[in-house]
């Protein structure tokens, strides 16, 4: 008996950390409400409603509509003339596919209260799922000039012009980002992988810088390391690379691949950068980085 | 003359699972096949999983695909295709990213197949192979491949059993990407480990 209670308090206090994290482990969090938490939800308290609303989310996600509308009545009862549960539903609708159903509720919510970023964002999700990625662009465009501070939406608005080939105006996203968050390696990190796949040298240069500083910041960042080296050893074997650049490209690779070599240990660091200069030529993929 | 197609039952578990590790996002990742593969019959023995973010973004792609190269040509294999799971439900047709990688394959593997995952088909009980694949001809132009000319070793309804029974035991959480290597060097994006579990 005692056993068990430990369990659904370990259960709930996952919850919580997964929460707090806004982590996507939807599977994991409908099995264990299953098993564990549904038994001893009167346990929960205040909590309990905000484990609802999470369950409800991992439901949708992975399709389980019958806790999806468990979780969503309870809320309805408990809180009838919320908003919040209001967007739920429309979350609900966009699961079951009922796109314009879910954008009534939506539009309904932002009409009443016209500072909901949330239900806003969700309309840029629903056009996504559709593949509607033009609309999206737009609608998450004109909440930015509302909510300039939103950075997942910034990140989002990136993402979405990456898959658009568009890399000035996803690189602009990204500016906005580090100008939030300027010791953010990930941002330098992602910075510099738009600028590589501009291409150009110039935008070689810029990509180098920023692998270096993202590096800078976290040497354990793997992706920046490895950029560095690319970035580095392109440089080097670009004809309009100024001899002084040269020299400190090809420091800077050495530096890189020491990093790599270290962080995987079973590799020796001669087989990294003779492996990555063997395939220099062959599979750039990017736009000619040579021009 | 229709050329045709293979896929082992190791690449095709290895691309389910995939799709069914990062459902909510795209995914994609190279096909192998053995060197010196004619491309009038390609048998695709491997599949090696790439990324599950930012598909379209070029230096990781690179640097991805000079280890699996390195990797490739000490075990007598070489890149032959590639294959891609959207992010949207719908979305059936190759886009611009897949388009030009499989290009960029075919440059050194001519007709290179672009695998596509059919996102809707996919289920837990596997009933349909879930993929459609193109070609890609001379000429820039891409062919769509009927389902006489592709199939699932050692036939498609096993391939569905095998595959089917991976779901259920989950093994898609022990499969690993280039992305999962990158965020974790110590992970074996070879997924030695899970081979064994397949076969």
């Amino acid at each position: 008996m005692e056993k068990q209670s430990k369990h659904w308090e370990d259960v709930r206090d996952l919850f919580r950390n997964w929460r707090e994290e806004n982590c996507r482990q939807s599977e994991d969090v409908v099995d264990l409400w299953k098993e564990v938490l549904a038994n001893h939800f009167g346990k929960l308290g205040d909590e309990g409603w905000l484990v609802l609303e999470q369950v409800f989310i991992a439901a949708l996600d992975c399709h389980s509509m019958e806790i999806a509308n468990f979780c969503l009545s309870k809320l309805n009862q408990e809180f009838p003339d919320s908003m919040r549960v209001k967007r739920l539903k429309a979350m609900k609708y966009e699961a079951l596919e009922r796109y314009e159903d879910a954008l009534d509720i939506l539009d309904l919510i932002i009409k009443k209260d016209e500072t909901n970023a949330a239900s806003r964002k969700r309309k840029v999700t629903i056009y996504k799922s559709q593949g509607m990625i033009i609309e999206a662009v737009k609608e998450l465009t004109d909440y930015l000039r509302i909510f300039m501070a939103d950075q997942e939406a910034w990140m989002e608005l990136s993402d979405l012009y990456i898959s658009q080939q568009e890399w000035n105006k996803a690189a602009f996203c990204v500016e906005e980002l580090m100008l939030h968050s300027p010791f953010n390696h990930l941002y330098l990190q992602r910075y510099a992988e738009i600028k590589y796949t501009q291409g150009g040298y110039e935008n070689l240069e810029i990509a180098r810088s920023y692998y270096a500083q993202a590096a800078k910041l976290n040497p354990n960042n793997v992706r920046a390391l490895y950029g560095l080296l690319l970035t580095s050893v392109h440089m080097a074997s670009n004809s309009k690379c100024p001899s002084q650049k040269k020299k400190e490209s090809i420091k800077l690779s050495e530096w890189a691949t020491n990093q790599l070599s270290q962080l995987q240990s079973s590799n020796d660091s001669k087989l990294f950068s003779s492996q990555i200069l063997e395939g220099m030529g062959n599979l750039q993929i990017g736009n000619d980085s040579k021009n | 003359m229709a050329s045709s197609c293979e896929l082992s039952k190791l690449a095709y578990s290895k691309i389910i699972l995939h799709a069914f590790k990062y459902p909510h996002t795209s995914v994609n990742g190279v096909l192998l096949a053995n060197e010196g593969s004619s491309n009038h019959s390609v048998k695709y023995v491997d599949a090696i999983p790439l990324f599950h973010h930012n598909l379209g973004l070029a230096p990781m792609l690179e640097v991805a695909l000079m280890q699996i190269d390195s990797y490739c040509r000490t075990a007598g294999l070489v890149i032959a295709g590639y294959y891609h799971a959207s992010e949207a439900l719908a979305e059936m047709s190759p886009d611009i990213v897949s388009q030009r990688i499989c290009e960029k394959i075919a440059e050194y593997f001519p007709n290179a197949c672009l695998v596509l995952i059919n996102n809707r088909q996919l289920a837990k009980q596997m009933t349909h192979t879930s993929l459609s694949v193109v070609q890609y001809c001379d000429g820039g132009k891409w062919k769509v491949k009927d389902k006489e000319n592709f199939k699932i070793l050692p036939n498609n309804d096993s391939a569905l059993d095998s595959v089917s029974n991976l779901l259920s035991k989950k093994l898609y959480k022990k499969l690993v990407d280039f992305d999962d290597h990158f965020d974790d060097i110590s992970q074996d994006w070879l997924n030695v480990t899970l081979k064994s579990m397949i076969d």
